[in-house]
């Protein structure tokens, strides 16, 4: 572990994402407790002010403050983005390290189904499976957690099968423990750090998804603020007041790219070998 | 190598069977009734159960999935409910938006991301390596509709040098329907320029690497040789795969840009009939670009097939 | 082509005088051309079909025409019939034909063909979105070639607005089937091309019967969808007139302009918070008034920028019959606190509110969130698209709260039909909308409506929000375009540009 942060404290990329991943949180946990205004508090007479000191980034089109929807639109960026990743990384993890176990049909069924799924247009079937469940916040963390299942499954599987090829778990089938045991004592933990620098990666592209899909009014659901949402509503603004465009955005592209740094530094400093899939 | 390709396209067919099943479900269970998007709210529950029979949505589920797989086997792509137009005709005028979109897209993506790439592996581990792997750092952590707004706010709100979004058509302005499509192409190719850049990159560096390169550099042939005659050549079979299976998903990918510039593309289509619940139109357009993926696909393994001897079981 | 024929016309004159005539009137009709920008785009081009109002904006009555036409002030005039008479007891109309009518493809109109046309609104198999406002027709019959007479079952004080629709708009029976690719009717203009999500492009009809009221020689139907895209488009020039501007909050943009005119009419659309009367605890009267005293109308009007106007009731301020009565349950926050309470709900309760995706909705629903988080009623919205609306919310009634505009004209009777999405159920108000369709006498039925409305008022059936107001925008010097709309049609005889 010193060793690990020896290292890490020379890996520039991985502290600059660490400080933005961070901020990132950390905004988001300040708004629990306090924000410079209430984030719903609507106030017509003051709709769509340039930033003061009062209003650090102004307010909206309903007199709202910007920067309290943003550092709210945090806490929406993580839920979605850590719950979709959560629940697709919990299945793909299981099915992929079942495929590697079992192989045969399981292996079998599990490829052509995560062909099937990287085979079709992803966001126009997260558009198609929120216009059947409904918009809201939950059904966005769905319908990214399908995309993520697959990724987890096919890195699981592939680093399982190399463990299950090391001399290490074959000494174990020879002393007679079952497939479940092996896995769960010797194929995950060694495959555990493959799988912490995808889910980091995948954080990162959730929370562009969500923010897309917030965007096309598929996401979380208003008066809740969320960043992709802003964007939408600021497009019809562009004339009056351009900046609302702006912040959302920069948010967005901090916290991603936070993550982003954050899982390449990871991945120097645990295996540089580390092969990601990145699917966006 | 017949019968790892034949296995391949045997695998590519039972996923699109699958493809089409799914598909026709999930837009099955699209809540909505398209018979009352038709008639509106003053509809009469007689003249509903007309529509219904009038246009077959009565019919049993089997019935209308082997209608449509019937169809698509014999490229009928059948009548949109909401236009009374064909499908096929649909889909290819929005094309003629959206591919011309792609190829900008992809082509300013290559020009841009190999000399970066080249640029990058030739100064591996220097400032400007550092340099260009932060910029792709960068520009895949940028919502790639968000730069398209600042660039509308930049380029077309303040500076009104291209138009905030629309096409007004081939025929009708040539040289205008090119300017439509350079905001979008550029916020559109900005993910695809930071992933081919660091692909070029790293195949350059495994490239480098090789034997005859040190040969080369040791017979003092120039650097500018060396690096976009020999090294280039052979690091461009990575990049042009990753470029196809990128085109694949740039195309489906483009919603939300073509949203952004109002753009009356192909994506715009489905996003409008999911809208309309115009079923045939989602079922066609969906399972169109999960053939196009899925032939990118299986033309990116022939051509490792054809160039490595020992082809890849799996990706 | 305007060159074209001038040319010809000098050739065949030849001398320096008729150039010197023909020249200023060549240069009057400089620009024939007309493109108009859109909202929301039609489905099929056939308004017989199909319910949604962007058909009936492009086909009607530039189109289509029906046996009466709509006026800009919502009066009926004659249209394809020139006259009519109603028997004593309102069941006999007698309709006199224009006679040399031609359809754009050469076929002539007489009596049979608006008989198929009338008879295939309340056919069994009718398909007509509209079918409703025809059932108490029992037949029609083709007295001679230029007259038609219609019997009611009952009388109907509505039925001659109702055939002025476009959705009672005159067909002929060979291109019926297939008016909703290639519409061919009587009117004014010829469908000439479409394509589909972009334009729609129509063309001077050679045969109309007042040709010189036609101005234009080419209209342009553009569908821009996006607000910011619609005023981007107008200072970009490509569109010349948006009668139906759908950015409240882009108008100052525009009208800092010197190019363009603002013109803000009225409409027929009342802004509802519409509210589910059958299900807890919105059956209790009680809650509907303190919903009634919590909503602050000069925040919702100022959401949508200023426009449009406070209502109390269910009726168009515009109207003759209309009384006002915001003031039935003004904004009283504590009083609207004290009514929860006795309704046994102190602590408020939860709600959905569930909004259709329209502007006026997506900028109502936040403020009417926070005015109803005032007195203690929390409301988690979904936004829904419209097929989810129609039959999530209007067809099932599964929702608690929603905002929609009823635009129709005369839709009060909704109040009185059973199973409606309201789910209002009211016996008095049903009593009174019968007296109402039967008044032969109109000064009498105005008073009826009046009853009408105070009913609902008193009942708080729903939130009466505001009326929506019409916005047009066009370019300075095109001339005769509607400011108000009265029904969704874009009348086009008469438009024209000043020299």
């Amino acid at each position: 572990m010193s060793a690990f942060l020896a290292r890490a404290r020379r890996h520039v990329g991985f502290q600059i994402g660490a400080v933005l991943l961070a901020l990132f949180v950390g905004t988001a946990l300040v708004s629990l407790v306090w924000t410079p205004h209430a984030v719903d508090d609507l106030q017509m007479r003051a709709k769509l002010l340039p930033s003061s000191a009062k209003y650090l980034l102004g307010t909206d089109h309903l007199g709202r403050d910007v920067l309290s929807r943003i550092m709210v639109g945090a806490q929406t960026s993580i839920a979605v983005g850590l719950i979709a990743v959560a629940l697709g990384m919990s299945a793909g993890v299981m099915l992929g390290a079942w495929a590697a176990a079992r192989g045969g049909w399981v292996d079998e069924a599990l490829s052509r189904t995560s062909d099937l799924i990287f085979a079709f247009p992803a966001v126009l079937i997260a558009i198609l499976i929120t216009s059947v469940l409904g918009a809201s916040a939950q059904n966005a963390i769905l319908a990214i957690a399908i995309f993520n299942v697959p990724v987890f499954a096919r890195v699981t599987r592939g680093a399982a099968l190399s463990m299950w090829g090391r001399d290490f778990v074959r000494a174990a089938t020879a002393m007679g423990q079952g497939p479940l045991g092996i896995t769960l004592r010797h194929v995950l933990p060694n495959i555990a750090s493959v799988l912490i620098v995808q889910a980091t990666i995948q954080f990162a592209v959730a929370i562009l998804a969500e923010a897309g899909l917030s965007y096309l009014g598929l996401g979380a659901q208003p008066p809740v603020p969320s960043w992709g949402r802003m964007l939408r509503d600021a497009q019809t603004y562009v004339f009056q007041a351009p900046e609302l465009a702006v912040w959302p955005g920069l948010a967005i592209a901090t916290a991603v790219l936070g993550l982003n740094m954050l899982g390449d530094g990871l991945r120097d400093l645990l295996d540089p070998r580390l092969r990601l899939l990145r699917v966006g | 190598m017949i019968e790892f390709l034949s296995r391949r396209l045997a695998a590519a067919l039972v996923t699109l069977a699958l493809a089409t099943v799914v598909v026709f479900a999930v837009v099955e269970v699209l809540p909505g009734d398209p018979a009352l998007i038709m008639l509106g709210t003053d509809a009469r529950p007689d003249t509903l159960a007309a529509i219904r029979a009038q246009y077959g949505f009565d019919q049993p589920l089997l019935t209308r999935y082997l209608q449509w797989i019937g169809g698509l086997l014999t490229f009928d792509l059948g009548n949109s409910h909401a236009y009374g137009t064909s499908v096929g005709k649909l889909i290819g005028d929005r094309l003629q938006v959206t591919l011309p979109l792609g190829a900008l897209a992809l082509s300013w993506a290559l020009l841009v991301a190999i000399p970066l790439g080249v640029f990058a592996a030739w100064k591996h581990g220097g400032p400007g390596d550092w340099g260009v792997m932060g910029l792709t750092q960068i520009g895949i952590s940028i919502p790639n509709f968000w730069f398209g707004i600042v660039l509308v706010l930049l380029f077309a709100v303040t500076w009104q040098f291209f138009p905030a979004g629309g096409f007004p058509g081939w025929r009708q302005d040539t040289l205008g329907s090119v300017y439509a499509l350079i905001l979008p192409a550029l916020s559109l190719s900005l993910g695809e320029i930071a992933i081919l850049t660091r692909v070029t990159r790293s195949a350059m560096l495994d490239t480098l690497r090789e034997d005859y390169i040190r040969t080369a550099r040791a017979k003092g042939v120039p650097e500018r040789t060396v690096l976009f005659e020999h090294a280039l050549r052979n690091a461009l079979i990575p990049v042009m795969t990753v470029t196809g299976l990128i085109a694949g998903f740039l195309i489906a990918g483009a919603v939300i840009i073509e949203s952004v510039f109002r753009l009356p593309g192909v994506g715009q289509l489905v996003y409008d009939s999911i809208n309309n619940r115009d079923l045939i139109v989602i079922k066609n357009v969906v399972i169109l670009f999960t053939i196009l993926v899925l032939a990118v696909n299986l033309l990116v393994d022939l051509a490792y097939a054809l160039l490595d001897p020992r082809p890849r079981i799996s990706a | 082509m305007n060159a074209l024929s001038r040319r010809r016309l000098l050739g065949a004159a030849g001398t320096v005088a008729t150039m010197m005539t023909f020249a200023p009137e060549a240069w009057a009709q400089g620009k024939d051309r007309l493109v108009i920008g859109m909202s929301l785009e039609p489905p099929v081009l056939d308004p017989t079909r199909n319910a949604a109002a962007a058909i009936r904006e492009v086909t009607c009555p530039s189109i289509f025409e029906s046996l009466g036409r709509i006026d800009r002030n919502g009066a009926i005039g004659p249209g394809l019939a020139e006259s009519w008479s109603i028997s004593e007891d309102g069941k006999e109309y007698l309709f006199k034909l224009r006679r040399g009518v031609k359809f754009h493809d050469g076929e002539s109109l007489d009596a049979s063909v608006v008989k198929f046309s009338l008879d295939r609104l309340f056919a069994a198999d009718s398909t007509n979105p509209a079918k409703s406002l025809y059932t108490d027709i029992d037949k029609v019959e083709a007295v001679d070639p230029s007259t038609v007479k219609v019997t009611l079952k009952s009388p109907n004080s509505f039925l001659l607005y109702s055939l002025s629709l476009g959705d009672a708009g005159i067909m002929h029976p060979k291109t019926a089937p297939t008016n909703d690719k290639n519409p061919i009717g009587t009117g004014p203009f010829v469908f000439k091309e479409r394509k589909e999500g972009d334009s729609i492009t129509l063309a001077k009809s050679p045969t109309w019967r007042d040709p010189g009221s036609i101005k234009l020689n080419t209209v342009i139907f553009k569908i821009v969808k996006d607000p910011s895209a619609q005023v981007s488009a107008l200072l970009a020039g490509d569109v010349d007139a948006f009668p139906g501007f759908q950015a409240p909050e882009l108008v100052d943009r525009l009208r800092k302009d010197p190019r363009f005119v603002v013109v803000v009419g009225t409409t027929e659309g009342e802004v509802l918070l519409a509210t589910n009367n059958g299900k807890k605890p919105f059956d209790n009267p009680k809650v509907r008034q303190a919903i009634a005293h919590a909503i602050n109308r000069d925040e919702l009007i100022s959401a949508e920028s200023g426009f449009g106007v406070p209502i109390g009731s269910h009726f168009a301020p515009h109207n003759k019959a209309y009384i006002d009565l915001t003031k039935t349950y003004p904004l009283d926050i504590p009083k609207a606190k004290t009514l929860l309470a006795e309704a046994g709900y102190p602590n408020g309760f939860e709600a959905s509110l569930k909004l259709p995706p329209v502007g006026y909705a997506q900028r109502a629903g936040e403020v009417i969130a926070s005015q109803l988080g005032k007195i203690g009623i929390k409301i988690a919205i979904s936004q829904l698209q419209w097929p989810q609306w129609l039959s999530e919310v209007f067809k099932e009634r599964n929702y608690d709260l929603t905002i929609v505009a009823h635009t129709e004209a005369n839709d009060l009777d909704r109040y009185a039909r059973d199973g409606y999405y309201w789910a209002y159920n009211s016996p008095e108000f049903k009593a009174k909308w019968r007296e109402v369709v039967a008044a032969t006498d109109f000064a009498k039925r105005d008073e009826l409506l009046k009853d009408c409305q105070r009913i609902i008022a008193r009942d708080a059936v729903n939130g009466f929000l505001f009326q929506l107001a019409k916005i047009g925008v066009w370019r300075k010097d095109l001339v005769g375009m509607w400011e108000n709309s009265p029904t969704p049609q874009v009348d086009l005889t008469g438009v024209y540009w000043k020299a």
